[in-house]
């Protein structure tokens, strides 16, 4: 019985260790090989040695300094940063406000505007992108952050997962503070949004890989090379001819450390985004 | 609240002071409270509900955004266009194609690998984290990366190929395989983000459930299949839908790997809608694609609803 059940075991790590190469093997290439040059990239390809690092060698960090210097990763991550972060602040503010209005506050008709709010969750952004590009153009925020950052500040999701937590949260303290003589604000401020912080920071954490990872309507609202977005900057270092594989592959790489930190730092928080993102509805 | 006691207890003829009061203070707490998701309405309003009413209205025009005088209203054209157009009828297939291969596929391994790293192992979170890695990375980012694993003369896919015994393939230069490459490696970036999600769901179930089955002599395929899967059944409905909803917007693998080629045989619908609208800036024509795609979208979630529907019954 041990012995079958020691062999179980054995098995399934196996079955683990196969898959998990399955999953990581295109990204340890994409490591490993930023640090090496194209004739070397290329001979590795046929053998293990494409996925083990080179010996350490002068040229060892050449793609990244190559990559930094010939093309605008670093400003162009720095744009990233900057319109992300504008979005967060904005977007965790407006959506948050929106959710304890619907989780707290009565008026006639809030029923209903929260439900048409709900069906606005269907839409997907592709099927807008065309007239709210048309708006965008005619509103003159074409080449501008504006463009990038105000029409996605409000999110009808983000609404919706700040109502279900304030809904959650004792109203007793509310009623207390009331009596007190706070009003709305004072009490959304002191008390809501610092009992309601793992939420908050949930949200930053989509916000941020939603954004981050926004390919196709920073295309569409910027064509100043200086105010590209990172996934923007990434597409033109791919398309110069001929493709130089290492610098490809630096870039790459560096492109996915930020997301690669924040994964690593806020694991609790961004799988319970992730989770959260399965309990819509 | 407290003002509601004193109604009840305050003598009849002071109870209209109370009464003008309690008016008074919902006014003023209506007003906060609009001040409160007024923002919001604001800009979902601006931004999601008008530009959603403009599509249909854009689709009945002949419009050039550079040229915004020059629009006209051209009745059903557009409408006339789209259905004889070959091209969009070819991206509505590749669409339909890549949804009902991908979907399967990623729900399956995200299933598979949830029902793997649910298991108190050494170094199981190692594993866990190894499956959802993929899923880190951006959309630009994978496409580049498996264009060039993927690259048919001194790519890594054939060298690895090879070094099992098989020929080198064509892979995206080649129009039947081109499709598959994108579904193959859309489920492998995709399948670690439902597996987190099944993972909760698993843990959600009850131990208690398995240990009465397992004290009745349940099986393991019959614990399965009369515990976890019923235990899954709603993640799994809304992960379904999640992943079509998905899928049918299929737009930057395409745009970044192939271009739509060869032989639009990766032209999808939301790549057609950028190609028309904004490249050749014909708004109108765009428009009405955007039209058909958002009735495309509709008709999935009446169905998926129904399904829903009908197995909570």
């Amino acid at each position: 019985m041990s012995i079958k059940k020691q062999n179980n075991k054995f098995i399934q790590y196996i079955v683990l260790i196969l898959l998990a190469a399955f999953f990581i093997f295109p990204l340890i290439w994409m490591v490993v090989s930023s640090f090496k040059n194209d004739p070397q990239i290329l001979s590795d390809v046929s053998s293990i040695k494409a996925f083990m690092l080179p010996a350490f060698n002068d040229n060892y960090f050449y793609n990244y300094s190559d990559c930094l210097k010939q093309l605008p990763i670093l400003k162009s991550m720095l744009n990233s940063f900057f319109y992300i972060g504008v979005i967060i602040i904005c977007s965790l503010i407006v959506n948050s406000l929106a959710g304890y209005g619907f989780a707290r506050l009565d008026f006639p008709g809030i029923k209903i505007i929260f439900t048409i709010i709900l069906a606005l969750m269907i839409i997907p952004a592709q099927t807008i992108m065309l007239p709210l590009f048309s708006i965008v153009f005619k509103l003159g925020w074409i080449n501008s952050y504006l463009g990038l950052i105000i029409p996605v500040i409000a999110n009808p999701f983000y609404i919706f997962l700040f109502r279900q937590t304030f809904l959650g949260l004792p109203k007793e303290i509310e009623e207390a503070a009331k009596l007190d003589g706070a009003n709305q604000y004072t009490i959304f401020v002191k008390l809501i949004m610092p009992l309601a912080k793992p939420i908050y920071a949930t949200v930053a954490i989509m916000i941020f890989v939603a954004t981050w990872n926004d390919f196709i309507w920073p295309v569409m609202v910027i064509s100043d090379p200086s105010k590209q977005t990172i996934q923007m900057a990434l597409s033109s270092l791919f398309s110069i001819q001929p493709i130089n594989y290492g610098r490809v592959m630096a870039g790459l790489t560096f492109v996915t450390i930020p997301v690669l930190i924040i994964f690593l730092t806020m694991q609790k928080y961004y799988v319970q985004g992730i989770v959260g993102s399965g309990s819509k509805n | 609240m407290s003002l509601q006691i004193i109604f009840t207890i305050a003598p009849l003829k002071e109870r209209w002071i109370i009464i003008k009061i309690m008016k008074k203070n919902r006014i003023k707490a209506n007003a906060v409270s609009i001040s409160f998701v007024l923002p919001a309405i604001i800009l979902l309003f601006t931004f999601m509900i008008i530009p959603f009413a403009l599509s249909f209205y854009y689709s009945f025009m002949d419009y050039n955004i550079l040229k915004p005088n020059a629009m006209s209203f051209v009745g059903l054209d557009n409408f006339k266009k789209v259905f004889t157009d070959t091209i969009f009828i070819k991206s509505i297939y590749n669409t339909f194609r890549f949804t009902i291969l991908v979907v399967p596929l990623q729900l399956g391994a995200a299933l598979g690998l949830a029902l793997l790293v649910n298991k108190k192992l050494k170094g199981i979170k190692l594993f866990r984290l190894a499956f959802f890695a993929p899923t880190v990375l951006s959309l630009v980012v994978i496409s580049i990366l498996w264009t060039i694993i993927y690259n048919p003369n001194n790519g890594l896919l054939n060298s690895i190929l090879n070094s099992i015994g098989i020929a080198s393939q064509p892979f995206l230069s080649d129009p039947t395989q081109a499709m598959y490459c994108i579904v193959f490696l859309s489920a492998w970036q995709g399948a670690g983000f439902q597996m987190m999600i099944f993972l909760a769901g698993l843990q959600d179930i009850p131990t208690y459930l398995y240990e009465a089955a397992e004290v009745d002599g349940a099986s393991k395929v019959q614990q399965f299949f009369n515990i976890t899967l019923p235990g899954l059944k709603n993640i799994s409905v809304l992960l379904f839908l999640t992943i079509t909803i998905g899928a049918v917007q299929l737009l930057v693998q395409p745009m970044m790997m192939t271009q739509g080629g060869p032989l639009n045989s990766t032209v999808t619908i939301v790549y057609e809608i950028y190609q028309t609208g904004y490249k050749y800036r014909n708004m109108g024509y765009g428009s009405a694609m955007t039209v058909v795609f958002t009735a495309i979208i509709l008709v999935i979630v009446l169905i998926q609803n129904k399904l829903m529907v009908s197995k909570e019954d």
